[in-house]
């Protein structure tokens, strides 16, 4: 938050820093998910969901997210899914 | 070509992983959403960030299988023209979505017995004030048009860029929900987060719809020529929460002014 935000960007490369606010963002929209699936209140949801929220604006204002056509946006994410796939081998994971 | 959004969703693997016309992996997931008394299920084709490399295609083989479901999360992939991919089943309109995913192996898996999610974030222009009713039956509501501007590089257009503009229509539901979003004051020509999910798609067409509109044309300076011609256009219909709309710009939508873009006309 507190940033500057630039439309039409030229297209940004995406750091693996990027990569983690994204995974956060999943983690929080799952959390959210799961939530909902066992009976949460409706203040607890709308908490999680806020969170969730938050979360993915962040990451979406951080990977300058406005400029990347889809066809770049798949080679970032082909580039960062083989760094991923090749430390999770690496870790055994 | 540009965009400014994100899906995030939950839904089942319908069919296998396999090769699509554009060299991706790619398999079909439906998502069923209710609202209410209504129902609908959008049928999503999910294109996997994987090239050619044996052992991360195997395991997306592995994970992916038919009755699994998953939080996805990517945007959405247009044809040419800014619209949803079309397509036909026995010879009937067929809607259907295109999603490159942010992602093919970190996401998770969801459980069977949690409902359906379908959510979508905009970075949108507010092309209108925005404006609280109340209908006949005393019910408050919100609603808010926007555009979400979507560009594409085009050399023989002055500007460098060919706009895609995508229309969104948001209502938010309840007097304080209501309240709490005119309190915040937006007006036409801010940029804000918005977060919704589809209206229920009563018609079932689909939650994007194309429809063909009146396109301003410009002279070789980039100024309007008062003429138009007719062409394609997106719209989207979405239900937000009070707290999932957010100010991200007061002096409108970066390099494209909202005095770029009419109101919605509908």
């Amino acid at each position: 938050m507190g940033k500057t935000y630039v439309i039409n960007q030229p297209d940004a490369a995406l750091p693996e820093q990027i990569q983690q606010l994204a995974v956060k963002s999943n983690e929080l929209w799952t959390d959210y998910i799961e939530a909902a699936g066992i009976g949460a209140s409706d203040d607890t949801k709308t908490e999680l969901h806020k969170k969730a929220l938050s979360a993915t604006v962040d990451y979406l204002q951080a990977a300058f997210v406005f400029n990347l056509s889809p066809e770049r946006w798949y080679q970032h994410q082909d580039a960062i899914e083989q760094s991923r796939f090749n430390s999770t081998l690496r870790n055994g994971g | 070509m540009p965009t400014n959004h994100l899906v995030i969703c939950t839904a089942t693997v319908v069919s296998t992983p396999a090769l699509d016309e554009k060299g991706m992996y790619a398999f079909w997931a439906d998502s069923t959403i209710v609202s209410g008394q209504n129902t609908d299920t959008y049928h999503l084709l999910m294109h996997a960030p994987i090239t050619n490399d044996d052992k991360r295609i195997a395991a997306l083989m592995e994970k992916y299988q038919v009755d699994k479901r998953f939080l996805f999360q990517g945007k959405f992939l247009f044809d040419d023209d800014g619209n949803p991919i079309l397509r036909e089943e026995n010879g009937n309109p067929y809607a259907t979505y295109d999603i490159v995913l942010n992602s093919a192996n970190y996401l998770g898996i969801v459980q069977a017995d949690i409902p359906d999610t379908f959510n979508c974030i905009f970075a949108m222009t507010i092309t209108q004030d925005p404006e609280m009713r109340v209908t006949p039956s005393g019910t408050y509501l919100y609603q808010m048009s926007g555009v979400v501007n979507r560009s594409v590089k085009d050399d023989t257009d002055p500007s460098g860029w060919k706009n895609f503009p995508l229309w969104i229509r948001t209502t938010v539901w309840g007097e304080k929900n209501a309240e709490t979003l005119v309190n915040k004051g937006f007006k036409k020509g801010m940029l804000v987060w918005l977060e919704g999910t589809p209206a229920p798609d009563k018609d079932k067409t689909g939650f994007i719809k194309p429809w063909e509109g009146d396109i301003k044309e410009k002279d070789t300076d980039g100024k309007d020529t008062g003429k138009t011609h007719k062409g394609w256009r997106t719209s989207f219909d979405v239900w937000a929460n009070a707290f999932s709309i957010r100010m991200l710009n007061k002096g409108g939508g970066g390099s494209h002014s909202s005095g770029e873009f009419d109101p919605i006309p509908f």
